[in-house]
């Protein structure tokens, strides 16, 4: 039993819900013989994966849709054995470099290159070259970067590259010229709403059309959440109720919490607390700015407007840190201790 | 930024510091508060000790002066106000200490320092004049060879060249030569350790409960029983007198003593034969061989028991034996502990082991065997009056606070402050405070400090004003990687010093943890990048920095770095939900993040609600769910681990309902994305699940529903009906069960 986000996923051009001049576009593209490389980026659950799956089918028809997973293993110059597993189909091969840490440039330089120098051999494929879609391209580290660069220019003939990220800001500027972008941008929320409409028809199910915004908008314009909070609403309670709550997913409610307890008091005890909260959401695998984000903009929306602004800065600056530093923790305790401070010192001179 | 991270002076040298008359403070208790313009806190402090006065830590009735600078403590100027302790400004001190100046002396510094060289002169020729006759007198004959040279002790190139140390050295050649030899050589050839080794129980420096109970076990020896615990062990830190004491002790109860130390190879053949004998009761004999004889008869005749009896009326002593040093028994010492684990097994003679380290793994396994005795370091006011018996008898004036910077110095070890005295009173005839201060620290001990001490003086108010910048510097270079943790870890718990309101402490503990925050930055280009060369930065960040900010008083006990754990956790997390995530990829695209983010909650109610709602009967539809992602049972436990609420969610479900869920799970088959690697090579069980005829799993999942639901707790009754299964039933029964079935689970993976 599939879940509804994946047994509704459209898997061509044609049939993609929103971003129809895009889709034009990257059925012109798909269809002229020659693709660039393409750089798709976009924030989550926009439809970069999904759009890249229909291009490729696009290219290389049903074929490109029968998928294997297999596993290699790279030696790192370290002599350290990793294991990375990948996706691929006859036509195509997706990795995630970034499982491989601080050594995805082995990864890039060993399997791209292998598949960038061997030929296509099937006779009836229809593009002579394969296409290597690399996910997570903004975790690549500056080394793997390069790698890449001189690569994608060298084997050309052989092998496209379609690098998938969220932002272009973490990419080099030589990989970005060599690529065409394209942004998918988030839909916006009546998008969301009609493509929840769509899969609620398909189900044979009925939405509210108040609750159908309200779980777009506490999706933050993400289709997949928006699809899976819809799901999850469904197995909760069904048929909806009008009012019916929306449940947020668990981590985001415990981290709105973290910033409640930082609106409830200052003191170095209750820090302490919020220490061991923080600590908790970070063990969970939540991502460190994302905590960072949700945490402010709580906070951002509750304080006194006099204070917005410099809370907003704080956060921007912490969360700088947060890029290139390592522990997560440290950073998010002192935007805490200083946000407590702030709020705090600014409560009683307005008291 | 930080920019003073100690005390220091805002406005250096604005006062002149007076000449006062030494020991003008004598018997006066300061406390010390606040900062001061003229000179650093340290300054105010060594100069009040220097004249003799005395500095405690908080203000009581018994105190004289409560010396105020910018910014005093508000609890000690209270408490001075409510005991009515006089409070003197730095002005006010330094005039104290002008006041006592003797008339005479009113002139210049300058006048005074020419004055006193003077009169030194005279002194200084005098003493050259008997080393140049000296001189004369024994170039003839090289150094002599017995004690004498060994005495001095002091490698010739440490003594200074000024005349004071060429007199020194020339009287102690000279010496022999005016004197009788032997007289002379036991004046000088015994090192002040030595020569003032204790002789009485009352001499000892602290360890005096230690010592009864040492002397009461070795009475109950004498007396001929044998103690329920036949060693003992001694532990604590160097030069506290452990050695000293056994020795002490073993002579007062008249016993011998056999010491073997770490000089000696200690390997397991060479104590068998040095101490295997001398254990079963053969004794070291005082008297002449005759009687030896004599004993050594009676001993054959005699049972053991008898033998103690025998040997007192014989008139000879009974034998210790010491093992010093023995976490020191490593390398060549193979088998030596266990050995001597087995001789104290059963020793017939009291075996008395000393250590520095009693929790080194080495002696740990020795402590079972042994009755426990740790020695504490004494005490400054237990070792004040030795140190003044042996200054009195060297003719050496030690002042009262010079003493206590000794004793503060070298950490507590006496002998190493007699050491420093004899080398010392080589050159001095006196020692002031202000010249113990800088002897001690041209002498310094280094001590190991563990990180729960470092973090103690790094946050502790008092201990981390009196060490200067490179000291503290220096604290976190005694674990570089574990000290920033430990300070990360703690430092909230602080409440910082001068800090009365919550958002003064807020303030204090943000720029403290902004610090740290940085110092994480710093970190990752050291480690990353290799650049050790910003070490000290990294120190100043991490520790000494946060340290300033946040020290104080504190409440709770120093934690252990909790990152540690958690960070351990987190990754384990993360790499299971890159498992995850690759086995799904099939199905969905989407990264690892988005799968934490979105599917983990969407998931969750999906695989457990069925369970909770229906107990055994949606066990299926979580069965189907799984297999079209992928998932595993191991998996699905992954995905209940990595929501926030997984634990209160799994208690919902039945522990019925749970195991009923894992046989089934387990007896179905299901599809595999792939093979994991390392596991290429299909189990035995794998190869059968193969061959047997394809049911659809649905099916398969509601037989074995109906079945548990018949016999729900019958296990072996299980493991009948399905005689396909080449099962392993006697690793099947009971409890196992769980555990074998997720191996078992693991094997069946199909290609």
């Amino acid at each position: 039993m599939a879940l509804w986000v994946e047994k509704h996923r459209p898997a061509t051009l044609d049939k993609l819900s929103f971003h129809q001049g895009l889709s034009e576009h990257l059925k012109k593209l798909a269809g002229s013989g020659d693709l660039p490389h393409l750089l798709v980026y976009g924030p989550a659950g926009a439809g970069k994966r999904t759009r890249i799956a229909a291009v490729l089918r696009e290219i290389y028809g049903p074929g490109a849709e029968k998928l294997r997973v297999s596993q290699r293993v790279f030696e790192t110059p370290s002599r350290r054995k990793l294991e990375i597993s990948f996706i691929s189909s006859n036509y195509h091969i997706e990795v995630n470099p970034s499982d491989a840490g601080i050594y995805d440039r082995v990864v890039i330089q060993d399997l791209i290159k292998e598949v960038a120098q061997t030929q296509q051999v099937a006779t009836t494929s229809a593009r002579k070259f394969k296409i290597v879609v690399v996910h997570e391209a903004d975790a690549l580290s500056r080394d793997a970067q390069h790698a890449l660069r001189r690569t994608m220019e060298k084997y050309m003939t052989n092998m496209r590259v379609i690098l998938c990220s969220t932002s272009t800001g973490k990419i080099i500027s030589p990989v970005q010229s060599r690529c065409l972008l394209v942004r998918v941008a988030a839909p916006t929320v009546d998008e969301v709403v009609d493509v929840m409409g769509q899969v609620a028809k398909k189900e044979g199910i009925t939405i509210p059309p108040p609750l159908a915004r309200q779980l777009a908008e506490g999706s933050k314009r993400n289709l997949h959440r928006a699809l899976l909070m819809l799901e999850a609403a469904y197995v909760q309670q069904y048929p909806f109720a009008e009012t019916q709550p929306v449940v947020l997913p668990e981590w985001e409610a415990y981290t709105k919490d973290i910033a409640a307890a930082a609106l409830g008091s200052q003191t170095p005890a209750r820090l302490m607390e919020i220490r061991k909260q923080l600590y908790e959401v970070l063990a969970h695998c939540i991502p460190p700015s994302m905590v960072l984000k949700v945490i402010a903009l709580h906070l951002i929306s509750e304080v006194d407007e006099a204070l917005r602004p410099e809370v907003a800065r704080q956060a921007a600056f912490y969360e700088h840190r947060l890029q290139i530093g390592q522990k997560a923790i440290v950073h998010l305790e002192a935007f805490i201790a200083k946000f407590m401070s702030i709020y705090k010192r600014h409560a009683m001179a307005t008291d | 930024m930080f920019t003073q991270p100690t005390h220091q002076a805002t406005a250096p040298g604005s006062m002149a510091v007076p000449e006062g008359a030494p020991g003008c403070l004598d018997g006066l208790k300061f406390v010390v508060t606040g900062e001061f313009s003229s000179m650093s806190r340290e300054q105010i402090t060594d100069m009040i000790r220097s004249f003799g006065g005395q500095i405690t830590g908080s203000v009581s009735g018994r105190t004289s002066y409560l010396v105020v600078g910018d910014d005093p403590g508000s609890t000690k100027v209270k408490k001075a106000k409510a005991v009515k302790t006089r409070c003197l400004y730095e002005s006010g001190l330094l005039a104290l200490i002008g006041r006592s100046k003797p008339e005479q002396q009113s002139a210049s510094a300058t006048d005074i320092s020419a004055e006193t060289e003077e009169a030194q002169e005279p002194v200084s020729e005098h003493i050259a004049k008997p080393a140049l006759k000296a001189d004369l007198v024994p170039k003839a004959e090289p150094a002599p060879e017995t004690g004498s040279t060994m005495e001095v002790d002091v490698p010739s190139d440490s003594v200074p060249t000024g005349d004071r140390g060429q007199a020194g050295a020339s009287t102690s050649t000279a010496i022999p030569s005016q004197q009788s030899q032997p007289e002379a050589a036991a004046a000088v050839a015994e090192l002040w350790t030595e020569k003032y080794k204790p002789t009485k129980l009352k001499e000892l420096c602290g360890q005096k409960e230690h010592a009864k109970r040492l002397l009461l076990w070795l009475g109950e020896w004498a007396s001929g029983a044998i103690p329920e615990a036949r060693a003992v062990l001694i532990s604590g830190p160097p030069g506290i007198g452990k050695t000293t004491t056994a020795h002490l002790v073993a002579k007062l109860a008249g016993f011998n003593v056999l010491e073997l130390n770490a000089s000696e190879t200690r390997n397991k053949t060479t104590l068998k034969s040095m101490l295997g004998s001398a254990i079963g009761n053969r004794c070291v004999l005082e008297f002449d061989r005759a009687k030896v004889r004599a004993v050594e008869r009676e001993l054959e005749n005699e049972q053991d028991r008898d033998v103690a009896e025998s040997l007192r009326v014989s008139g000879m002593k009974r034998m210790v034996v010491i093992m010093d040093e023995v976490d020191g028994m490593s390398g060549g010492d193979r088998g030596g502990n266990a050995e001597l684990i087995q001789l104290i097994k059963r020793t017939r003679v009291p075996i008395i082991c000393i250590c520095n380290d009693r929790q080194s793994p080495k002696v740990r396994s020795l402590a079972a065997y042994c009755e426990d005795m740790r020695f504490r370091r004494p005490t400054e006011a237990q070792m004040r009056a030795r140190i003044n018996t042996i200054a009195f008898r060297e003719n050496l004036r030690v002042e009262p606070n010079a003493i206590v910077q000794l004793v503060k110095s070298t950490h507590n070890d006496i002998r190493q402050i007699i050491n420093l005295l004899s080398s010392y009173a080589l050159k001095n005839a006196s020692m002031s405070y202000m010249e113990s201060k800088a002897f001690a620290s041209a002498n310094r001990k280094e001590v190991a400090v563990g990180p729960f001490d470092a973090i103690q003086k790094y946050l502790n108010c008092g201990d981390n004003m009196e060490m200067s910048f490179a000291d503290k510097i220096d604290l976190y270079y005694s674990d570089y990687s574990i000290m920033p943790l430990f300070m990360q870890e703690n430092y909230i718990d602080s409440s910082p010093n001068g800090a009365t309101s919550d958002l003064a402490k807020l303030e204090q503990l943000s720029k403290a943890a902004d610090m740290i925050a940085e110092s994480d930055v710093v970190e990752g280009r050291l480690r990353g990048s290799q650049q050790w060369g910003l070490m000290p930065l990294h120190a100043v960040l991490s520790c000494v920095g946060p340290a300033f900010h946040a020290r104080g008083r504190r409440n709770t006990m120093i934690r252990f770095p909790g990152w540690l754990g958690q960070n351990s956790k987190g990754t384990r997390l993360a790499r299971q939900l890159r498992e995850v995530q690759g086995h799904m990829r099939l199905r969905m695209a989407v990264d690892k993040t988005e799968v934490r983010l979105s599917y983990v909650p969407a998931l969750v109610p999906e695989l457990t609600q069925p369970l909770i709602n229906q107990g055994a009967a949606g066990i299926p539809d979580v069965v189907s769910t799984m297999d079209h992602y992928y998932l595993t049972k191991e998996h699905w436990d992954v995905i209940a681990e990595l929501h926030m609420d997984g634990e209160r969610i799994l208690k919902q479900i039945p522990t019925a309902v749970k195991t009923a869920f894992t046989r089934t799970y387990n007896k179905g088959a299901h599809p595999v994305a792939f093979q994991e690697h390392g596991n290429a090579v299909p189990s035995k069980r794998a190869a059968a699940a193969a061959l047997a005829p394809l049911n659809p799993d649905d099916e398969a999942g509601e037989d074995d529903v109906a079945q548990d639901s018949d016999t729900p707790e019958d296990d072996d009754d299980d493991t009948a009906v399905k005689p396909a299964k080449p099962a392993k039933p006697a690793a099947k029964r009971g409890k196992a069960k769980d555990a074998t079935a997720e191996t078992s689970q693991r094997k069946r993976r199909r290609a």
